[in-house]
């Protein structure tokens, strides 16, 4: 029993998160218009690649802004090769392998590049895919964007409503939460965290700094590649206009409003930030600056963003009621 | 008996400045090894060059009969140099548990998957438990990092290093900023680190204690070996009292 107890106790992120995706699933699809059902599903796709924030930003300290251009690899290489007849489970495993390929090699490279650089060179990545994404007619259909894209199809099972895509979004997050949150706590989590907090002492450690940046990037691009090629499937249609930078600096802001160290508050930063514009209809077009300041306030007020700070709360309370008066004593007596 | 390190004049300089010059240096297994020498002699120079922080410009260093010159850090950690720093370097925004994991995790090797599935090897807890009590520490495992300690903190590096089970130990100054209390335990912890086989090199600045742990000590000034020896040798060094120690007719 109390090896149970331990163990919740140590993956309380991880129950409250399947327990409200399993309570999400039950509602939601029974009492959604369509319309609101694309946002929702929007969010759990934004939740997918923003974990990857997570792990590069959050575990890593590494800042990447070339999301997007992932999102529209797998997107695209899916979209393009199941036009060509291939079957789904296929064309999903080769978007998402070439992703991570795509990443590897690009993180060979681009780690060669000390600090801050490295993190231009996704900017650049960014910009240059879009450019890409926007003007190559045959695999992106250029401006127009790609049309008629098949829907998913799994053997007899074919998704054909935002409903049923809404079901695979929700298996995808959880096999993503479940593995994130798994990632933490092995040696390579551990390992990030060496790189973000101290690149020497890493070194010194065993810790391979430039691998372990570029697999982090590597996760970061798949995870990215699987929320693209969903979403590509499910409207049907990808256009570059979709794949800006601006995609990108979203999924760091999610990252961060929740909580770069949380999958459940990427979750919640997920949530905001699809329903903030709905809400803030009226000022659609000051929204960025929303974000911007935001940002700045976030960096400053609450680094951890609100899980950080549900939890901060959550200890200060803890310690007030648990505390015995003992405990004080000794600790009293240990200053003195 | 071979040693486990060995440094074959090795050289390295920063721009004009020569901070190793054709060091040579043997230490063997269990041994305990000082290098001493004025400020900016290169003693962390030398550390950096054995851990390989830096690369060296020219000479070699073995590690157990294997050459590791041309090897990165983290390799050669993994071969079995392990180190602390004369200011802490530990994973600052991690607990206290996962800063002292990085170091088992040094020691098991796992690769990525076995430890994604679980694999754990052995118990953190178990480890710990005899190195505690030698070095008076008490914590929470989800305790921050931050909030121990200085001198806590300086003697953890060392159990951290020791975990993850080095062939030799790096040690640079361990009692700076140490109370009296804090430095006796450090000095016990070394010995421990030597009883288990380890050789140990530690820069320290305190000469009774280096006089009283090392058995043997190299004495360096501008880059350069003026001293090798037993503690009794090198007191009676006469470049080395020159250089450092200080003239016995300097006070009169």
């Amino acid at each position: 029993m109390r090896r149970i107890g331990d163990h919740l106790k140590k993956n309380t992120q991880i129950y409250v998160f399947l327990g409200i995706m399993a309570l999400f699933t039950l509602i939601t699809p029974n009492f959604t218009t369509m319309y609101t059902q694309s946002v929702v599903n929007t969010v759990l796709a934004y939740f997918i690649a923003a974990l990857g924030m997570n792990i590069m930003l959050g575990m890593g300290g590494q800042i990447s802004f070339a999301t997007c251009a992932f999102m529209g690899l797998g997107g695209y290489i899916s979209a393009d090769l199941m036009k060509m007849g291939l079957p789904s489970p296929l064309t999903i495993l080769c978007g998402l392998i070439v992703c991570g390929l795509f990443a590897f090699l690009f993180g060979l490279l681009m780690y060669r590049l000390a600090g801050y650089f490295a993190t231009f060179a996704t900017l650049a990545l960014a910009v240059t895919s879009y450019g890409i994404y926007n003007s190559f007619k045959p695999l992106t259909g250029g401006a127009d964007g790609l049309i008629n894209i098949p829907t998913l199809s799994f053997g007899p099972l074919t998704l054909t409503s935002m409903y049923s895509y809404f079901y695979l979004l929700a298996l995808a997050c959880v096999l993503a939460a479940v593995f994130v949150e798994r990632l933490r706590k092995t040696s390579y989590g551990r390992s990030l965290a060496a790189v973000r907090d101290n690149e020497i002492a890493a070194r010194t450690l065993g810790v391979n700094v430039y691998m372990t940046k570029i697999l982090s990037f590597v996760m970061a691009g798949v995870l990215a590649g699987l929320a693209g090629i969903i979403l590509a499937h499910q409207n049907r249609y990808l256009s570059a206009g979709t794949l800006t930078l601006d995609i990108s600096n979203m999924f760091i802001i999610i990252a961060m409003l929740g909580g770069i160290r949380s999958t459940f508050g990427t979750l919640i930063g997920a949530l905001i930030v699809v329903l903030l514009p709905e809400v803030l209809r009226p000022i659609k077009e000051y929204i960025r600056m929303v974000y911007g300041f935001v940002i700045i306030i976030l960096m400053v007020f609450m680094p951890m963003g609100l899980w950080g700070l549900l939890e901060m709360i959550g200890k200060s309370i803890r310690s007030r009621i648990w505390v015995r008066p003992e405990g004080r004593e000794s600790r009293r007596g240990a200053n003195s | 008996m071979e040693p486990i390190l060995k440094l074959a004049d090795v050289r390295k300089r920063f721009g004009g400045v020569v901070t190793a010059d054709h060091i040579n240096m043997r230490v063997f297994p269990g041994e305990i090894h000082g290098l001493i020498g004025p400020n900016g002699a290169g003693k962390t120079t030398a550390l950096n060059l054995i851990s390989g922080i830096y690369e060296v410009d020219g000479g070699t260093i073995c590690l157990g009969g294997k050459d590791v010159t041309r090897l990165p850090a983290h390799q050669r950690a993994r071969l079995g140099v392990g180190r602390t720093f004369q200011v802490p370097r530990f994973l600052r925004r991690a607990s206290i548990y996962d800063n002292l994991m990085i170091g088992l995790d040094l020691a098991n090797q796992f690769g990525f998957l076995r430890s994604f599935f679980g694999a754990r090897g052995d118990e953190l807890n178990a480890l710990l438990e005899p190195l505690k009590e030698i070095a008076g520490l008490s914590f929470n495992w989800e305790d921050d990092i931050a909030a121990m300690p200085f001198g806590q903190q300086k003697i953890l590096e060392i159990i951290r290093a020791l975990i993850a089970k080095p062939k030799v130990m790096l040690i640079d100054e361990p009692a700076a900023g140490l109370n009296s209390e804090e430095i006796l335990r450090t000095m016990n912890l070394i010995k421990l680190v030597s009883e288990r086989g380890i050789g140990v090199v530690v820069i320290e600045h305190k000469m009774d204690l280096i006089m009283n742990i090392c058995h043997n000590i190299t004495c360096i000034n501008f880059g350069k070996v003026i001293g090798q020896g037993a503690p009794k040798e090198i007191s009676a060094n006469p470049a080395v009292i020159e250089a450092y120690l200080g003239k016995e007719d300097d006070d009169a």
